[in-house]
């Protein structure tokens, strides 16, 4: 009995360490940080605790407060909230551009060293808006504006390959190695004014302000360089192997197109002793969509599509030779075959192919089928 | 013999005198134990028609199966006590049984209830409980070891087994100590096995069954059974882990459904030890585990509630513990004006006034319904103690906490010897 009673109190010992009651905490969904007078500016979005029946307040309540570093920012919202602030559900940072090119890596680091911060939430950038105003968007009453930019970030990656969540864990990795520059998510705010912050926005079933996907931005050393456009980050994510379903226009006569559906598409790299890099790249696809007049040609379709992946890749490398961003981390294939290699010439070869294997529920040109013409 | 004696002190204690051919002829029997037109059809009758005078002629003539000569007085009383009927001439004593039967009859299980399969039950009365195995296992195999246990209650104990099947260590083991066993009075089964084994852990090493057909099928696996008079529970040792996931009724119905049922009883046997500490752990210490959705609903329901979350799931849980003990206490008629006074009260009204939020009420009513799977009381008992041990490591110490309870219980349980049998793995 004496043992028992010894080991309950050694349970009060602990103190209820980390102890923090779910109606004491404010649960942060994304942190916006911009620069103000060599001051940082820091925005927290806090979910708002509110009854399942009230649709009448916003689900989330941006705080802001300035400070020289982000932590102390951060501390300084305790003047207006009743909460205290708790980071383990926060989905996305919104950097400022400025902030971006002066270093994107100072501002990393405090989520890195805090421990109840997940690695996983994705950094974004605000690309000629402040941070600040990209958080205090209304997006849906229903959702959490920042599970919704989440949401679309990621179904961008996932589907149309058009842009690159770039999560913490994956920044950071890829600024320590060698050879390569991590990229990262830009997103835009289209008509931003007063109302697009209140329950307003969400009136029309078009809503004015609201936040679109840009394509990503590239870095070097930790900061902001330049932004890919559409082409280069297709490009990007072939060369990466991040392409999980993504659709190619081709023509396929004069003035009509059809859409070809990558469903699978897998990049090998194979570099040889005079350092050329080989990408193999091998699809599987479905013709989705087809408007001209002729039957359907897969092989011309097929070759076509390697044409326009040959033609994204080569944006992309382009790109690449214009700045100092090894954003495609070529050299890095390069240095792990052959840990020797420094900065020496290179070159890059590319195959393509493309294995077509559907062509949907009708195999035929509905234009080319119908009965006068024949 | 001090039989005058014994009257004074038992008002129930008649004593008959016949004269026959100038002999005094004395009935002495328990008027409470006997049945009198057994005495009167089977000992007076023929006693007085035919003038038995003679001790002998007596134990001839008189239509009995259980007779027995006394010779000394501390068999007399015995068998007074036990139902008989006692003839004395001059100075001789012979004992007829003439017992009354002080039991209901076998009735139908009332604990252990099954939908398919035999549905009788031991009764308080010994010689039917071992009938009840008797007629199941009819083998010569079958061995019955009587004892007579408690100084003052003289309860006849039988130590059952297979002599095939069972170790022989281990039975002349138990023989051992039942024959040794030193203690005033058995009113129940359980009282020989906790003289039989000094059990330390929450878990029960035994079962206590009323159902002969388990007490059979634990026989046929080389396990024993100990019948003890006027107890309706036969108790077989020693006993595993598993046993308490198993009912008879699985041995009744599709090997198939049955493992879908085993499974779900070891879910619920977890669930009703984790769930309320791994909820406080989960919702108090290491928020970022759940879902972002699932915690804003968790603390919408959580709004305004005053209490933190461990005194609110303590008293929830006292308040189910106090109506669920109430429950087995009150007659069967008052049962179900107080589950209406319990659902309304627990459930509703103190959501309503805002005491308690209603995912705690979910949560321990999960983990408590999910311990009412298993019939045997003393689990449900220990799956308890150790709900309380984890509620309290996961309020104190979050997920770590559960982490290290979960360590203690596998360590406990494992440690566990049921007869020096291991209680997990189940050998020697």
């Amino acid at each position: 009995m004496k043992k028992i009673i010894i080991l309950v109190l050694c349970l009060l010992l602990t103190g209820c360490y980390n102890y923090k009651e779910l109606n004491k905490i404010a649960i942060v969904s994304s942190i916006s940080i911009d620069k103000k007078d060599n001051k940082y500016l820091v925005g927290a979005q806090v979910l708002n605790v509110k009854p399942k029946d009230d649709s009448n307040s916003s689900n989330v309540i941006v705080y802001e407060e300035e400070g020289k570093t982000i932590e102390e920012a951060l501390r300084n919202i305790t003047k207006k909230s009743n909460k205290k602030l708790y980071g383990g559900h926060l989905s996305k940072l919104v950097i400022s551009e400025e902030v971006a090119k002066d270093g994107i890596i100072d501002i990393v680091d405090l989520f890195q060293r805090l421990p109840e911060i997940k690695d996983e939430f994705t950094i974004t950038i605000s690309k000629g808006i402040d941070a600040n105003k990209v958080i205090k968007v209304m997006t849906s009453p229903e959702s959490i504006p920042a599970d919704f930019v989440k949401n679309v970030i990621d179904s961008a990656d996932v589907d149309s390959a058009i842009t690159h969540s770039s999560k913490l864990d994956e920044f950071v990795s890829y600024y320590l190695k060698k050879y390569i520059d991590p990229v990262i998510t830009v997103l835009e705010v289209k008509d931003y004014d007063k109302d697009g912050t209140t329950l307003k926005n969400n009136e029309s079933t078009y809503p004015k302000t609201k936040i679109v996907l840009d394509y990503v931005g590239i870095t070097y050393k930790g900061k902001l360089e330049s932004y890919l456009n559409k082409d280069e980050t297709i490009g990007y994510n072939f060369i990466r192997d991040n392409i999980d379903q993504m659709v190619i226009p081709i023509k396929c006569d004069k003035d009509n197109y059809a859409s070809i559906s990558i469903l699978n598409s897998k990049t090998k790299v194979k570099v040889d002793k005079n350092y050329t890099i080989t990408f193999n790249i091998e699809n599987k696809s479905a013709l989705n969509e087809y408007n001209c007049k002729n039957n359907i040609n897969k092989n011309k379709l097929e070759k076509d599509t390697n044409k326009m992946i040959k033609k994204y890749i080569n944006k992309a490398l382009e790109k690449q030779d214009k700045s100092k961003s090894q954003f495609l981390g070529l050299k890095r294939y390069i240095y792990l075959k052959y840990p020797k290699y420094n900065n020496e010439e290179y070159k890059v070869k590319i195959k393509v192919k493309t294995n077509i294997t559907r062509t949907g529920e009708i195999n035929k040109s509905s234009k080319g089928e119908k009965y006068e013409d024949k | 013999m001090n039989i005058d004696k014994l009257k004074n002190n038992n008002p129930d204690l008649k004593i008959r005198e016949l004269v026959i051919n100038n002999k005094t002829i004395k009935i002495i029997y328990f008027e409470s134990l006997c049945t009198s037109s057994d005495i009167n059809d089977f000992i007076l009758r023929p006693i007085t028609n035919n003038k038995l005078d003679n001790i002998r002629l007596i134990k001839d003539k008189l239509p009995s199966s259980n007779i027995v000569e006394l010779k000394e007085e501390k068999e007399l009383l015995f068998c007074l006590y036990s139902g008989f009927t006692i003839i004395n001439i001059d100075k001789d004593y012979i004992a007829f049984e003439t017992k009354y039967s002080l039991d209901s009859g076998i009735n139908e299980a009332s604990n252990e209830k099954v939908i398919k399969g035999p549905k009788d039950a031991f009764t308080e009365n010994y010689q039917n409980n071992l009938g009840l195995i008797r007629k199941r296992i009819r083998t010569d195999k079958l061995i019955i070891k009587e004892y007579i246990i408690g100084s003052e209650s003289k309860t006849k104990v039988s130590f059952i087994y297979l002599e095939d099947k069972c170790n022989k260590d281990f039975i002349n083991e138990i023989d051992n100590k039942l024959k040794n066993m030193d203690i005033e009075y058995v009113l129940n089964s359980n009282y020989i096995v906790d003289h039989l084994e000094d059990n330390k852990s929450l878990f029960p090493t035994n079962i206590m069954t009323e159902r002969p057909d388990l007490v059979t099928f634990c026989l046929l696996e080389g396990r024993c059974s100990i019948v003890v008079e006027n107890s309706p529970q036969a108790v077989i040792i020693p006993a595993f882990f598993s046993d308490y996931m198993k009912t008879v009724d699985d041995y009744y119905q599709n090997n198939i459904n049955v493992i879908l049922t085993r499974i779900i009883r070891f879910i619920s046997f977890i669930i009703a030890i984790i769930i309320p500490g791994l909820y406080i752990a989960l919702t108090t210490f290491n928020q970022e585990t759940l879902p972002t959705s699932v915690l804003i609903n968790f603390s919408m329901q959580r709004e305004g509630v005053p209490f933190p979350s461990f005194i609110e799931a303590l008293l929830l849980w006292l308040s189910f513990e106090i109506l669920r003990e109430a429950d087995t206490r009150v007659p069967f008629v008052v049962g179900s004006s107080m589950s209406i006074v319990g659902a309304l009260v627990l459930g509703q009204a103190a959501v309503e006034a805002g005491l308690i939020s209603p995912i705690m009420i979910i949560v321990i009513a999960i983990s408590s319904v999910a311990s009412f799977l298993f019939n045997d009381n003393d689990i449900v008992n220990s799956i308890r103690i150790w709900k309380l041990i984890f509620l309290l490591l996961g309020s104190f110490v979050g997920l770590y906490g559960i982490f290290i309870g979960t360590l203690l219980f596998i360590i406990r349980i494992c440690s566990i010897k049921s007869f020096g049998y291991d209680f997990i793995l189940k050998r020697r």
